[in-house]
């Protein structure tokens, strides 16, 4: 059985690496949809995806949030990536594996996947 | 629906959009009774008696982009086909109880699935919301209280990416000691 004490160990880690990057104001947000039509269609995978990837990567600049149906419901699973200047990309049809890559590519290194990009 | 706890997490997000800082969610799994029943109880802003009738209709919903809501509906139609049945119990500014109850061993019960992904998935909604999440197998219980945690990590949210993937971790390694010796 594993303890909550664990949590200590793990919250000191993730402080100090969030003091290390203080000054860096580069923030990214993912949102991921989270409606009926959402999980219905997979978004639960998609989420478990990118905090899995968020986790082992150790990115500390990336927040994870969900919200609701968007409205593009025959488009599920969708994420949407905002940058910290406010300008936001929106992929659709997703899975974990995508959802993977869009950490990695977009993310991590910036360029976006053009071709899961919806509008 | 292929899996109940995907039902679970669309519940719990109603929950939250009924401004719910509070939720209960307790699954029993009962051999012996040949029950598995899943409760949802939120502290959210509630339903009159006359809304609370049409929650279960697939043509009614308080979103305003569209008049369709399916939640609920989906949830009943599947407890109804697996020999159970789904009760919902609104009281206005005081919160919203579903409960959902199916016959174990029936052919069409879906399986539980993956609890600890629909729950770390759930919390990492951005709104602050306390959860206990209660598990019971055959008068075994695992809890989970939201509260204890966030009070452990302060000042680090609970959506935390490294935290939430330790709270899968060990709701998992929870059920799995409930289900051992069965």
């Amino acid at each position: 059985m594993k303890s909550l004490d664990e949590l200590q160990k793990i919250k000191e880690e993730a402080l100090s690496e969030i003091n290390l990057r203080e000054n860096n104001d580069k923030k990214i947000k993912l949102v991921v949809g989270m409606g009926t039509c959402g999980i219905a269609s997979g978004a639960r995978e998609v989420l478990d995806a990118v905090l899995d990837e968020i986790a082992k990567r150790k990115l500390k600049d990336v927040t994870v949030t969900q919200t609701g149906c968007i409205g593009l419901c025959a488009q599920e699973p969708l994420m949407e990536v905002w940058e910290s200047d406010g300008s936001k990309v929106m992929y659709g049809n997703l899975d974990g594996k995508k959802a993977r890559q869009i950490v990695a590519q977009h993310v991590v290194n910036g360029i976006p996947v053009s071709e899961w990009i919806i509008n | 629906m292929e899996e109940l706890s995907l039902h679970i997490l669309d519940i719990l997000q109603n929950s939250v959009e009924a401004k719910a800082d509070f939720i209960q969610l307790k699954i029993v799994e009962d051999i012996e009774k040949d029950i598995l029943s899943i409760k949802i109880k939120d502290n959210g802003s509630g339903m009159d008696n006359e809304e609370a009738s049409k929650a279960c209709s697939p043509f009614y919903s308080t979103r305003k982009t569209r008049k369709i809501g399916m939640g609920l509906p989906l949830l009943q139609a599947n407890a109804e086909a697996c020999g159970g049945y789904l009760r919902l119990t609104s009281k206005k500014k005081e919160g919203t109880c579903v409960f959902a109850l199916f016959r174990r061993s029936h052919w069409d019960t879906p399986p539980l699935g993956n609890i600890a992904s629909s729950i770390c998935t759930f919390l990492a909604w951005n709104e602050p919301v306390h959860l206990v999440y209660t598990h019971v197998v055959n008068k075994k219980t695992f809890t989970l209280d939201t509260r204890e945690i966030i009070e452990k990590i302060d000042p680090l949210p609970i959506n935390t990416p490294s935290i939430l993937v330790w709270i899968k971790d060990y709701i998992n390694s929870g059920l799995k000691d409930l289900k051992k010796g069965r």
